[in-house]
């Protein structure tokens, strides 16, 4: 049982259209750079092409590198697994993003560390701002039990960073 | 449900997304004096909650610094964007003199109007109809959905046609892009489901396009050549005698002829593969799949009207449902769902009676010009029609919510023809590229700021209810204002003495089966569905499908599709096709100075096959020059695998490069409109913007 907060997203369901991105800055009422970085990766030759389309934002890891790194303990779990960073107490750096698998890490005009809040300014009952807007329902937030559920119906795996072998929230279609 | 604390103490007002035609219900949130934060309509089954990444972004409408806010009176050249304030009795009184002048010298006829089709538009339409006299009032549709409509009016006597994916088996989609064209989420919640069902989706393009990226099946097919590829499918489906008999005896008209037809001109999958690089066993192979798993439906939509055989090609496709008996049941193309489909329809928002109104005395520009069975009048036609005076002179144009020198071809020859005007007006958010040609700006109120009622885009009739959420900035006015100051000053201000919006409004929705006040309540009224409507008799001349068209024979055209090729073929000197498609995050060349927007995409961009970009030693990021034999743009190149040879996509083709709008949208990438030339469908008068063929180089 966990209880802990995550996001699902559906790589077979991005269509890379950014109203995620959109409806962040809205709500967050931020400048660029966004918390959400939309990228796009081909693979094959004509006429055997694929393309994929993958949001990410932060993922609230389970045990995030950036808290480890942050020489001035400035980012912080809290107790539903929502990571989040105190700009009162952030140096500006960078190491955080050094160490982020997933380029969560933006800096914007202040230089400090800004990134997803899942929305922390939303009650539970309303979806967070990029889940409430996404046209094919690729992104679904929750805790990672009903994450768990909804990767077992769409036949998702968790994605574990290669690099360390940590885990992380985030799951895709495989 | 528990409100966050941004949300506390914001009211909440109905409005209507006006960003593309397709017209979704949203709720606005309102703190303040501001729009802080919007989401669709949860209720409405169009928008099930969300916005499109557009709509959403669109909230900038109501912050945007560059917005018109005054009256506006040319003082410099036409097109130097040299303007000064005026007021509105200045105005209105301006343009009350020029109309009645104009109507005295060359009849009212000479004054055309376009718009969008949507936003209040009623309003000066029934003004320069009823009480004016010009049957000249125009819309987008030649740049949008005319050989859509013409072929759904020839073959099935409505005004449109939708696909019912959620029920749907079997997908087949002809350059018509839900996904890399997101308009209406349900839609693509729709497709989606059906391929969460098992649906199989095959999208034929020249593009891996975003609803590509998605199918199960890509079928990449020279520009231009789609009709081919579907009149084989139909001659396979009736040779091998997998078409719906039942369905053709009682309900098709000419299915017999169609069959000779399809003999005669030896339209086989082979004959297809020499014309469309698509392989006959793939054509084979699709006809068969798609004719024996139901329901199942094939459509197609603007990408055909970008040449000038798009109507034969596009009645082909539709064509496919009729055989196969995919028609108006669920799960196929329902004979339904467009802006008309409502019955009765909506009222104009005044009363004229019948005695006291203007008299037509000449054809509209449409039917003079021939284009009898066309939904509108050719857009790319009028400049010609200005400069030469044939059929008749036009003297003034009035616009609404719409840019033609930025989304219409031939971009100097529209230039030519505004400054060719005597008189030229343009409605306006923003001092848009043709604002800057005419010689009054009037500010308009966007979405947020007016009334409205429209009927919205549903397998169920559907009307949509707006309300202002905040007031316009500066002294701009909705279009009901703007029409009332004219009306008034010419001595028509009885038909507009109302007390409150509400009568209008009332007026609009009489004999319909709700009321406003139900109307309000949840900002849309929906009916119910009707399917199988082909039982009791569609509205074309024999009653049934009409795949003979006896519409066309009248009008001495061919009644059974055939195919021709595209007007504009590439040759030695111009070895590619120009194409163009959407970016999922602009509309049109609605959207481009709204910061957010830009800040995904700066610029647009080109798509070409890595083959041809090896040969002119283009790199993925490298700028290039395109040339047609009109004129040359600079863009930056993408090279992908996911796009046949012998192409070059602008993404998105026109919409950047704005010079005018604002100090976001100006300057950013470039427009492929001028490099192309007039071409239009035959029949329908969509603007054939594929028709060009181009060089490109090393920038």
């Amino acid at each position: 049982m966990s209880t802990r907060r995550g996001f699902f997203v559906d790589i077979e369901r991005c269509i890379k259209c950014h109203a995620c991105e959109i409806a962040c800055r809205i709500w967050n009422g931020i400048n660029v750079p966004s918390y959400r970085t939309i990228m796009e990766i081909e693979n094959g030759t004509y006429p055997f092409v694929e393309r994929t389309n993958v949001s990410m934002a932060c993922m609230h890891c389970e045990e995030p590198y950036c808290i480890a790194a942050c020489p001035a303990k400035a980012i912080y779990k809290r107790e539903d697994g929502v990571v989040l960073v105190d700009k009162d107490k952030c140096l500006g750096c960078r190491l955080c993003s050094w160490v982020c698998p997933f380029g969560a890490p933006k800096f914007g005009p202040d230089l400090k560390m800004q990134k997803c809040t899942f929305c922390n300014d939303r009650p539970d009952s309303m979806p967070r701002a990029c889940e409430e807007v996404c046209p094919t329902n690729a992104i679904i937030c929750g805790t990672i039990d009903q994450l768990e559920k909804v990767a077992k119906e769409r036949k998702g795996r968790r994605l574990v960073s290669l690099l360390r072998g940590k885990k992380a929230a985030l799951y895709v279609l495989s | 449900m528990e409100v966050p604390e941004k949300l506390k103490g914001a009211k909440m007002f109905r409005s209507t997304c006006h960003v593309c035609p397709f017209r979704c219900s949203i709720e606005v949130y309102v703190k303040d004096g501001k729009v802080i934060y919007t989401r669709g309509n949860p209720d409405n089954p169009n928008t099930r909650g969300k916005r499109c990444v557009k709509g959403l972004a669109s909230i900038w409408f109501a912050y945007d610094p560059d917005r018109l806010k005054y009256p506006l009176m040319r003082t410099g050249e036409r097109g130097e964007g040299k303007f000064k304030r005026i007021t509105w009795d200045e105005a209105f009184t301006i343009i009350a003199e020029k109309l009645k002048e104009m109507k005295e010298k060359y009849g009212p006829e000479s004054v055309v109007s376009i718009d969008h089709g949507q936003g209040c538009v009623t309003f000066y339409r029934s003004f320069l109809y009823f009480l004016y006299g010009s049957p000249n009032l125009f819309d987008h549709t030649a740049a949008c959905d005319a050989t859509f409509v013409t072929a759904c009016t020839t073959l099935f006597g409505t005004f449109w046609a939708m696909e019912d994916y959620e029920n749907a088996k079997y997908i087949m989609l002809w350059g018509k892009e839900p996904l890399e064209a997101p308009r209406i989420i349900g839609f693509l919640q729709g497709l989606m489901e059906a391929k969460d069902k098992g649906a199989k989706l095959v999208v034929v393009n020249p593009r891996l396009s975003k609803t590509a990226e998605k199918a199960d099946e890509w079928v990449p097919i020279k520009p231009g050549t789609d009709g081919a590829m579907a009149l084989a499918m139909a001659k396979t489906i009736i040779d091998e005698k997998l078409y719906d008999q039942d369905f053709v005896e009682k309900y098709c008209y000419g299915f017999n002829e169609f069959k000779e037809h399809l003999n005669t001109k030896g339209y086989t999958p082979e004959w297809a593969e020499s014309i469309t690089g698509v392989p006959a066993a793939t054509i084979r192979r699709i006809a068969r799949e798609f004719a024996t798993t139901k329901p199942a439906v094939s459509s197609a939509y603007h990408g055909f009207a970008c040449y000038t055989n798009g109507f034969d090609s596009m009645r082909a496709v539709l064509i496919l449902n009729a055989i196969t008996g995919n028609l108006d049941k669920p799960g196929s193309l329902l004979l339904t769902g467009g802006p008309q489909g409502l019955d009765p329809p909506l009222n104009p928002p005044i009363r004229v009676p019948e005695e006291e109104r203007a008299r037509i005395e000449k054809p509209s520009l449409r039917e003079a010009l021939g284009f009898s069975l066309a939904p509108d009048l050719p857009l790319s036609l009028l400049p010609k029609v200005i400069i030469e005076g044939k059929p008749y002179p036009i003297k003034a144009v009035i616009l609404s919510q719409i840019n033609p020198l930025m989304s219409d071809v031939n971009t100097k020859l529209w230039i030519e023809a505004f400054k060719a005007l005597e008189f030229s007006v343009a409605i306006d958010i923003y001092l848009s590229e043709t604002a800057m040609y005419c010689d009054i700006v009037l500010p308009d109120a966007c979405y947020f700021e007016r009334y409205d009622i429209l009927q919205g885009f549903n397998p169920a009739p559907m009307v949509l209810y707006s309300e202002p959420a905040i007031p316009p900035p500066g002294e701009a006015k909705p279009i009901y204002e703007i029409v009332k100051g004219i009306a008034e000053k010419m001595g028509y201000g009885k038909y507009y003495n109302w007390n409150s919006e509400e009568e209008w409004l009332k007026n609009m929705i009489e004999g319909l089966p709700f009321t406003l006040e139900e109307l309000k309540q949840k900002g849309f009224w929906i009916g119910q569905p009707t399917y199988k409507k082909y039982e009791n008799g569609l509205k074309t001349p024999s009653g049934k499908v009409e795949i003979y068209s006896t519409l066309l024979e009248v009008v001495g055209q061919n009644p059974l599709p055939e195919f021709k090729q595209p007007s504009v073929i590439p040759d030695e000197k111009y070895p590619f096709r120009l194409i163009s498609a959407r970016m999922p995050f602009q509309a049109n060349v609605v959207t481009q100075n709204i910061p957010m927007l830009m800040d995904i995409e700066k610029e647009n961009w080109a798509e070409i096959n890595p083959k041809d970009a090896e040969k002119y030693g283009i790199k993925n990021g490298d700028y290039i020059v395109i040339e047609s034999p009109l004129d040359s743009i600079t863009v930056k190149a993408k090279v992908t695998e996911g796009i046949v040879t012998g192409v070059v996509a602008v993404i998105h083709g026109f919409g950047f490069g704005h010079w005018g709008m604002g100090n976001i949208a100006k300057g950013k990438g470039a427009s492929i409109n001028k490099l192309i030339d007039t071409h239009v469908d035959p029949i329908s008068g969509a603007v054939a913007y594929n028709e060009c063929k181009v060089r490109v180089r090393k920038a």
